[in-house]
């Protein structure tokens, strides 16, 4: 069984793979930057809107390979909502997992992706 | 109140029941006693010998009198006969006062032991001492002495035949008082004191006149105390003022009145040279007798010196008449005492049981009911309001009633969260034909009810409605924190509510502090425009419930201004027809009542439970029943009719009683201090009327006014 398993492409994300646009010469858009938020209490006083739950996470591919990064998984999570129109997330938790197909672990971040009203 | 009523009313009758009880007993104890007080209680019992002896002395004694005069009336000492209280013999030891009577019956001589008479055997006479030992016992009449300084009647009966009683010749002149003197003192007569005399030595009636005012503080009580009492206090009380009333208006028994002594001699004045002037009335004698005499009487009495005249005295030798013109019975029959004691007491009592009845019972209605009775009431009986005005009402009158009609609204007297909120008091009615007021509506209420109802939504969801994701819900939830999520329903219906700009404005800054807005209009262009639509706004605790607060606030001054208002627009009767009252504040409707006390209710809920109530209130049925106590019309041409439920026989009684004591109290004290004014000006210058009197009598040409004896 695991034979006919494809090894995952490392910047695979749990939700929906991404579908590879051709390679343009378009310079890639810098995505608009992603406030992080740790814990609820820090949105007192923000009205926000809830535009639903991302994540975003890193593989370690075998033993030899390096360890899988949380900042990187945080860093993919905050792309991610950027990329839903987020300007802030709310950070529920970072793991390591195992037993994920094709990666001998992965590390993995859960947020919400929230727009914050300015003033 | 009522157990120290009844505590009180117990020990009362203890009192007087152990009054009337010690009363008795010392009653009983001999008479003898009491009529020769110097008595002391040892006694000792008659031997059979000694009751054979008297038995013989009293039959013969009795024998000879009637045999020499049959015709006369026997003299009190003559009929003598045993009683059953003979068998005690009192021992004594006292000088013994005889005197002569001016009459041609033998053996008339009496004798006294201090003031009272006791009969001596004659055959004793020489055997009287200074100081007599004497062993008397109590016949039908008077005391019979059976041994005197050791003679007694035993020795006398035994030793010696009978033998009749030595008769003395009546002198030409009567017998003289012991000394063998040359003054002479006749004895004229033994009369009684006369009413007028005997008043002056009565009491004044102060004792009377206070039972009489504890008789009327107790029917006072007993209009204040349980029914069980209240028979005992009255039968008490009329036993006491029965007393007082019988001891004040009685003339004075036959036994009352004291002896008094008319005796005809020369009064003489004794005293050694130098002695001072001021005893000069207690040293005038009538031969041995020396007399006392009442002290308005001293300048008079030199003129009765060393003349024959007649001199009244009691045994005690006070002068009560001297010659023609010294008379304490004239004094009284033209001059009357004024005792104003007995009315300053009476007048004082009912003033002070007025004040109490004043005080502690209401008396507007007993008397007013009392006077309706009096005058007849009728009883009327109606169930439209056409019927009740056609028929003339008075007060006292028993009215019933039976139809629709609305509960009063009572005005708000400024406290707008009480007064506002009991809308309704059914304990008046108004009755009339006019069609019932419409319940109250207001959109206002509407608004308020709206906001608090989103406010509440959002503070505490109830679980069913998620609009967040999953994640973010659960990580609100631990964190403690609360979420709005509608905020822009919030400023929109709070917008709505308090639409003036300076209505809510503490609600206001809190959401715009919350929604991070410049301003409340900023704020609210942006809720309306839509931007705020599925803005979450994220809160502690403590702030929801700042805003929760704040949110109820400003509703419930919005709801209370709507209820007031409406309740005034309610309490805008139609003119015309009745407003039934209960004046004890009894309901006359019967409807259900709130479960939980009004006052806890929110501005609201009071507003839901006003509206209950108008449905049931503006039209309801009513019953009203009891006697008319008042009636009035207002300037809305509404007649006023209050009602006092009947009262029950015992109540109609205490009414009764409590108008009749009033009377009573106000007739007392008005007669009373009338009386008490009168006598206290005429008491002040009696004295001076009767010596102006004396005057006039012991020198006519001084004096020319006439003295107008007062009456």
């Amino acid at each position: 069984c695991s034979t006919q398993h494809k090894a995952p492409s490392t910047t695979n994300s749990t939700s929906t793979p991404v579908a590879t646009a051709p390679a343009k010469s378009v310079p890639a858009a810098r995505p608009a930057p992603v406030r992080l938020y740790k814990n609820a209490e820090e949105l007192l006083g923000k009205p926000f809107r809830d535009l639903g739950e991302v994540s975003g996470s890193s593989c370690q591919m075998s033993i030899q390979a390096p360890p899988p990064n949380l900042a990187t998984a945080r860093k993919r999570m905050q792309n991610r909502a950027s990329s839903m129109k987020a300007n802030a997330v709310l950070l529920h938790d970072c793991q390591i997992i195992r037993g994920v197909a094709g990666c001998y672990q992965q590390a993995i971040c859960q947020g919400s992706a929230l727009n914050v009203s300015a003033k | 109140m009522s157990t120290i009523v009844l505590i009180l009313a117990l020990v009362l009758i203890c009192l007087i029941a152990a009054g009337i009880y010690f009363w008795f007993v010392f009653r009983e104890q001999s008479t003898l006693a009491y009529s020769l007080p110097f008595i002391k209680p040892t006694h000792r019992k008659l031997t059979t010998a000694e009751r054979a002896a008297v038995e013989s002395y009293l039959n013969q004694q009795n024998r000879f009198s009637t045999r020499l005069l049959p015709a006369s009336p026997m003299l009190p000492s003559a009929r003598l006969a045993l009683t059953s209280q003979s068998d005690n013999v009192y021992p004594i030891t006292r000088a013994i006062t005889r005197y002569g009577l001016a009459s041609d019956e033998p053996n008339n001589w009496r004798y006294y032991l201090d003031s009272e008479e006791v009969h001596l055997p004659p055959f004793w006479e020489q055997y009287i001492s200074a100081d007599n030992h004497v062993e008397v016992i109590k016949t039908q009449t008077l005391p019979l002495v059976i041994s005197l300084n050791g003679h007694s009647l035993l020795d006398h009966i035994y030793d010696r035949p009978p033998t009749p009683v030595v008769t003395t010749t009546i002198p030409e002149k009567n017998a003289s008082i012991r000394q063998k003197e040359s003054e002479h003192v006749e004895l004229v007569n033994i009369r009684k004191e006369t009413y007028q005399e005997n008043s002056l030595n009565r009491p004044n009636g102060i004792k009377e006149a206070t039972s009489i005012s504890a008789a009327l503080l107790l029917l006072f009580f007993s209009l204040i105390s349980p029914i069980m009492v209240i028979p005992w206090m009255i039968f008490v009380a009329v036993l006491m003022i029965v007393w007082g009333c019988w001891n004040l208006l009685r003339h004075p028994a036959e036994s009352e009145l004291k002896e008094v002594h008319c005796l005809r001699g020369t009064p003489k004045r004794w005293g050694l040279f130098g002695e001072p002037e001021q005893g000069q009335i207690s040293n005038i004698s009538l031969g041995m007798i020396d007399l006392t005499y009442p002290p308005h009487w001293q300048p008079y009495l030199t003129a009765d010196l060393g003349k024959i005249t007649n001199v009244d005295i009691y045994l005690n030798r006070q002068v009560v008449r001297q010659g023609h013109y010294l008379s304490l019975h004239d004094e009284v029959k033209h001059f009357p005492l004024q005792q104003w004691g007995k009315n300053a007491v009476l007048a004082a009592s009912a003033l002070v049981t007025i004040l109490l009845l004043l005080t502690y019972v209401p008396l507007s209605l007993p008397v007013k009911l009392s006077s309706a009775w009096l005058q007849g009431a009728q009883k009327t009986e109606v169930t439209n309001v056409q019927a009740l005005e056609a028929i003339p009402l008075h007060i006292g009158d028993t009215l019933k009633i039976q139809g629709y009609g609305m509960c009063y609204l009572p005005p708000d007297e400024g406290n707008s969260t009480t007064a506002g909120f009991m809308p309704f008091d059914c304990s008046r009615i108004y009755w009339n034909n006019a069609d019932p007021l419409p319940p109250p509506e207001s959109e206002v209420i509407d608004k308020a009810a709206a906001l608090l109802a989103t406010v509440n939504k959002q503070l505490h969801p109830s679980g069913t409605q998620q609009k967040l994701n999953p994640q973010l819900a659960s990580a609100i939830e631990k964190s403690g924190m609360i979420l709005l999520d509608d905020f822009s329903d919030i400023v929109l219906k709070t917008q709505e509510l308090c639409s003036l700009e300076s209505d809510c404005i503490r609600l206001k800054n809190a959401l715009v502090n919350l929604g991070n807005a410049k301003n409340w209009a900023s704020l609210v262009k942006r809720a309306k425009s839509g931007a705020l639509q599925g803005v979450n706004v994220l809160l502690r605790p403590v702030s929801a419930e700042s805003l929760e607060n704040l949110s109820n606030t400003a509703a419930s001054s919005f709801v209370t201004e709507e209820i007031r208002q409406a309740t005034a627009t309610l309490n805008s009767p139609p003119p015309g027809g009745f407003l039934i009252t209960s004046d004890e504040g009894k309901p006359l409707v019967d409807h259900p009542k709130p479960n939980s006390p009004l006052n806890e209710n929110n501005a609201l809920e009071q507003w839901n439970e006003l509206q209950r109530l108008t449905n049931l209130l503006l039209r309801a049925p009513f019953q009203a029943q009891g006697v008319i106590t008042n009636i009035s019309v207002d300037a809305n041409g509404t007649r006023h009719i209050a009602l006092h439920s009947e009262p029950d026989m015992i109540t109609l009684w205490r009414y009764l009683g409590t108008s009749l004591l009033l009377l009573a109290l106000v007739a007392s004290l008005g007669y009373n201090a009338w009386r008490l004014l009168q006598r206290w000006r005429k008491n002040q210058h009696r004295l001076a009327d009767i010596q102006r009197y004396y005057d006039s009598c012991f020198n006519p040409q001084l004096t020319s006014a006439s003295v107008r004896p007062m009456v």
